[in-house]
Protein backbone atom coordinates (compact mmCIF):
# COMPACT_ATOMS: atom_id res chain seq x y z
CA UNK A 1 0.00 0.00 0.00
CA UNK A 2 1.22 3.46 -0.86
CA UNK A 3 0.35 5.23 2.34
CA UNK A 4 0.55 4.39 6.01
CA UNK A 5 -2.73 3.03 7.28
CA UNK A 6 -4.44 5.28 9.74
CA UNK A 7 -6.78 3.71 12.28
CA UNK A 8 -9.14 6.68 12.34
CA UNK A 9 -9.39 6.69 8.59
CA UNK A 10 -10.26 3.00 8.50
CA UNK A 11 -12.87 3.54 11.19
CA UNK A 12 -14.34 6.44 9.22
CA UNK A 13 -14.38 4.38 6.02
CA UNK A 14 -16.01 1.35 7.63
CA UNK A 15 -18.58 3.54 9.36
CA UNK A 16 -19.36 5.22 6.04
CA UNK A 17 -19.72 1.82 4.38
CA UNK A 18 -22.33 0.86 6.96
CA UNK A 19 -24.10 4.23 6.77
CA UNK A 20 -24.22 4.03 2.96
CA UNK A 21 -25.78 0.61 3.18
CA UNK A 22 -28.52 1.77 5.54
CA UNK A 23 -29.25 4.79 3.34
CA UNK A 24 -29.52 2.63 0.21
CA UNK A 25 -31.79 0.17 2.05
CA UNK A 26 -34.01 3.06 3.01
CA UNK A 27 -33.99 4.27 -0.61
CA UNK A 28 -34.96 0.82 -1.84
CA UNK A 29 -37.96 0.89 0.49
CA UNK A 30 -38.97 4.27 -0.95
CA UNK A 31 -38.18 6.14 2.27
CA UNK A 32 -35.18 8.13 1.03
CA UNK A 33 -34.74 10.18 -2.13
CA UNK A 34 -32.10 9.55 -4.75
CA UNK A 35 -30.85 13.09 -4.15
CA UNK A 36 -30.02 12.17 -0.55
CA UNK A 37 -27.82 9.34 -1.82
CA UNK A 38 -26.15 11.57 -4.39
CA UNK A 39 -25.37 14.18 -1.74
CA UNK A 40 -23.56 11.48 0.27
CA UNK A 41 -21.50 10.50 -2.77
CA UNK A 42 -23.22 7.13 -3.24
CA UNK A 43 -22.98 5.90 -6.83
CA UNK A 44 -24.98 2.98 -8.19
CA UNK A 45 -23.32 0.57 -10.59
CA UNK A 46 -24.61 -1.77 -13.26
CA UNK A 47 -21.95 -4.47 -13.24
CA UNK A 48 -24.00 -7.24 -14.90
CA UNK B 1 -39.44 -25.33 -13.91
CA UNK B 2 -36.75 -22.80 -13.05
CA UNK B 3 -35.43 -22.86 -9.51
CA UNK B 4 -34.99 -19.08 -9.49
CA UNK B 5 -36.81 -15.93 -10.55
CA UNK B 6 -36.03 -13.81 -13.56
CA UNK B 7 -34.67 -10.39 -12.69
CA UNK B 8 -34.52 -7.13 -14.61
CA UNK B 9 -32.49 -3.99 -14.22
CA UNK B 10 -34.67 -1.02 -13.36
CA UNK B 11 -33.16 2.15 -14.87
CA UNK B 12 -35.23 4.31 -12.57
CA UNK B 13 -33.96 2.89 -9.29
CA UNK B 14 -30.66 1.50 -10.67
CA UNK B 15 -31.37 -1.84 -9.02
CA UNK B 16 -31.87 -5.42 -10.19
CA UNK B 17 -35.44 -6.38 -9.33
CA UNK B 18 -37.43 -9.57 -9.07
CA UNK B 19 -40.86 -10.42 -7.70
CA UNK B 20 -41.61 -13.61 -5.81
CA UNK B 21 -44.63 -15.90 -5.88
CA UNK B 22 -45.76 -14.16 -2.68
CA UNK B 23 -45.75 -10.80 -4.48
CA UNK B 24 -42.73 -9.55 -2.63
CA UNK B 25 -40.48 -7.29 -4.65
CA UNK B 26 -36.76 -7.69 -4.04
CA UNK B 27 -34.21 -5.11 -5.11
CA UNK B 28 -30.51 -5.85 -5.43
CA UNK B 29 -28.11 -2.92 -5.67
CA UNK B 30 -24.41 -2.64 -6.34
CA UNK B 31 -22.79 0.60 -5.24
CA UNK B 32 -19.24 1.66 -5.97
CA UNK B 33 -17.17 1.19 -2.86
CA UNK B 34 -14.21 3.47 -2.38
CA UNK B 35 -13.15 2.11 0.99
CA UNK B 36 -10.23 0.19 -0.46
CA UNK B 37 -9.03 3.22 -2.44
CA UNK B 38 -9.37 5.54 0.56
CA UNK B 39 -7.47 3.23 2.87
CA UNK B 40 -4.68 2.35 0.44
CA UNK B 41 -4.25 5.74 -1.22
CA UNK B 42 -4.34 3.99 -4.58
CA UNK B 43 -7.16 3.72 -7.03
CA UNK B 44 -8.67 0.27 -6.53
CA UNK B 45 -11.37 -0.16 -9.17
CA UNK B 46 -14.17 -2.72 -9.48
CA UNK B 47 -14.98 -2.99 -5.78
CA UNK B 48 -18.69 -2.88 -5.08
CA UNK B 49 -20.93 -3.16 -2.07
CA UNK B 50 -23.89 -5.52 -2.43
CA UNK B 51 -27.21 -4.53 -0.89
CA UNK B 52 -30.34 -6.67 -0.97
CA UNK B 53 -33.66 -5.38 0.28
CA UNK B 54 -37.34 -6.14 0.11
CA UNK B 55 -39.47 -3.21 -0.92
CA UNK B 56 -41.94 -3.85 1.89
CA UNK B 57 -41.51 -4.69 5.58
CA UNK B 58 -43.77 -7.73 5.78
CA UNK B 59 -42.57 -11.21 6.72
CA UNK B 60 -42.38 -13.50 3.72
CA UNK B 61 -42.78 -17.29 3.93
CA UNK B 62 -39.57 -19.17 3.15
CA UNK B 63 -38.93 -19.25 -0.57
CA UNK B 64 -35.83 -21.10 -1.78
CA UNK B 65 -35.97 -19.32 -5.12
CA UNK B 66 -34.98 -16.03 -3.48
CA UNK B 67 -31.50 -17.18 -2.48
CA UNK B 68 -31.08 -18.97 -5.82
CA UNK B 69 -31.90 -15.75 -7.65
CA UNK B 70 -29.44 -13.70 -5.59
CA UNK B 71 -26.87 -16.41 -6.15
CA UNK B 72 -27.45 -16.15 -9.88
CA UNK B 73 -26.94 -12.37 -9.74
CA UNK B 74 -23.69 -12.81 -7.80
CA UNK B 75 -22.48 -15.51 -10.16
CA UNK B 76 -23.06 -13.24 -13.16
CA UNK B 77 -21.35 -10.38 -11.33
CA UNK B 78 -18.21 -12.52 -11.13
CA UNK B 79 -18.23 -13.22 -14.86
CA UNK B 80 -15.97 -10.20 -14.83
CA UNK B 81 -13.02 -11.69 -12.99
CA UNK B 82 -11.68 -8.36 -11.71
CA UNK B 83 -14.91 -7.55 -9.84
CA UNK B 84 -14.94 -7.91 -6.08
CA UNK B 85 -17.70 -7.55 -3.58
CA UNK B 86 -18.05 -6.37 -0.02
CA UNK B 87 -21.07 -7.30 2.04
CA UNK B 88 -21.88 -5.71 5.38
CA UNK B 89 -24.58 -7.26 7.53
CA UNK B 90 -27.21 -4.85 8.72
CA UNK B 91 -27.70 -4.74 12.48
CA UNK B 92 -31.39 -3.91 12.20
CA UNK B 93 -33.18 -5.58 15.14
CA UNK B 94 -29.70 -6.50 16.43
CA UNK B 95 -29.51 -9.43 14.00
CA UNK B 96 -26.19 -8.72 12.27
CA UNK B 97 -24.56 -11.89 13.63
CA UNK B 98 -27.49 -14.04 12.55
CA UNK B 99 -27.47 -12.49 9.06
CA UNK B 100 -23.75 -13.12 8.86
CA UNK B 101 -24.28 -16.80 9.75
CA UNK B 102 -27.06 -17.14 7.16
CA UNK B 103 -24.88 -15.55 4.48
CA UNK B 104 -22.07 -17.92 5.41
CA UNK B 105 -24.29 -21.00 5.26
CA UNK B 106 -25.61 -19.85 1.92
CA UNK B 107 -22.08 -19.42 0.58
CA UNK B 108 -21.00 -22.87 1.81
CA UNK B 109 -23.88 -24.48 -0.05
CA UNK B 110 -23.31 -22.42 -3.16
CA UNK B 111 -21.90 -23.98 -6.29
CA UNK B 112 -19.72 -20.93 -6.98
CA UNK B 113 -17.63 -21.31 -3.82
CA UNK B 114 -15.03 -23.18 -5.85
CA UNK B 115 -14.20 -20.10 -7.90
CA UNK B 116 -15.28 -17.28 -5.60
CA UNK B 117 -13.32 -16.81 -2.40
CA UNK B 118 -15.04 -15.35 0.65
CA UNK B 119 -13.13 -13.86 3.57
CA UNK B 120 -14.88 -12.64 6.71
CA UNK B 121 -13.94 -9.85 9.06
CA UNK B 122 -15.70 -9.14 12.31
CA UNK B 123 -14.72 -5.65 13.36
CA UNK B 124 -15.25 -4.26 16.83
CA UNK B 125 -15.93 -0.56 16.87
CA UNK B 126 -16.24 1.64 19.95
CA UNK B 127 -19.36 3.76 19.64
CA UNK B 128 -19.91 7.28 21.02
CA UNK B 129 -21.58 5.93 24.16
CA UNK B 130 -18.46 3.81 24.78
CA UNK B 131 -20.10 0.49 24.00
CA UNK B 132 -18.64 -1.88 21.44
CA UNK B 133 -20.45 -2.58 18.21
CA UNK B 134 -19.51 -5.56 16.09
CA UNK B 135 -19.60 -5.04 12.33
CA UNK B 136 -19.86 -8.25 10.34
CA UNK B 137 -18.31 -7.95 6.90
CA UNK B 138 -17.53 -10.39 4.10
CA UNK B 139 -15.32 -9.79 1.11
CA UNK B 140 -15.62 -11.88 -2.05
CA UNK B 141 -13.39 -12.06 -5.07
CA UNK B 142 -12.72 -14.36 -8.01
CA UNK B 143 -9.83 -16.74 -7.43
CA UNK B 144 -8.24 -15.51 -10.67
CA UNK B 145 -8.49 -11.82 -9.77
CA UNK B 146 -5.07 -10.42 -10.65
CA UNK B 147 -5.30 -7.91 -7.80
CA UNK B 148 -6.23 -10.35 -5.07
CA UNK B 149 -3.07 -10.03 -2.98
CA UNK B 150 -3.43 -6.28 -2.74
CA UNK B 151 -7.14 -6.57 -2.00
CA UNK B 152 -6.51 -9.07 0.77
CA UNK B 153 -3.77 -6.94 2.27
CA UNK B 154 -6.10 -3.94 2.47
CA UNK B 155 -9.06 -5.92 3.75
CA UNK B 156 -7.00 -7.56 6.47
CA UNK B 157 -6.05 -4.07 7.67
CA UNK B 158 -9.67 -3.42 8.59
CA UNK B 159 -9.67 -6.03 11.29
CA UNK B 160 -6.04 -5.66 12.31
CA UNK B 161 -6.21 -1.92 12.89
CA UNK B 162 -9.67 -1.64 14.36
CA UNK B 163 -9.40 -4.62 16.68
CA UNK B 164 -5.99 -3.53 17.94
CA UNK B 165 -6.56 -1.80 21.28
CA UNK B 166 -3.14 -0.16 21.29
Amino acid sequence: MKKEVNKEQILKSVTKMLADKELVRSYMKGKTSKQSLTSKGIKFAKPL
Amino acid sequence: MQNRYNFVFDDLTNTYNFATKNDVLYRVAFINDETFSTISGEEIPNVFQLIVEKSNDGIEPYDSKVSKTIEDIIERFFNKIENSLIFVCSDENEKAEKRHEIFNRWYKKSKYREIIIKIDNVISVKTEDNTTQKIYTSFMFHKHNSNFQKLLEIYSQFEKMLNDEK
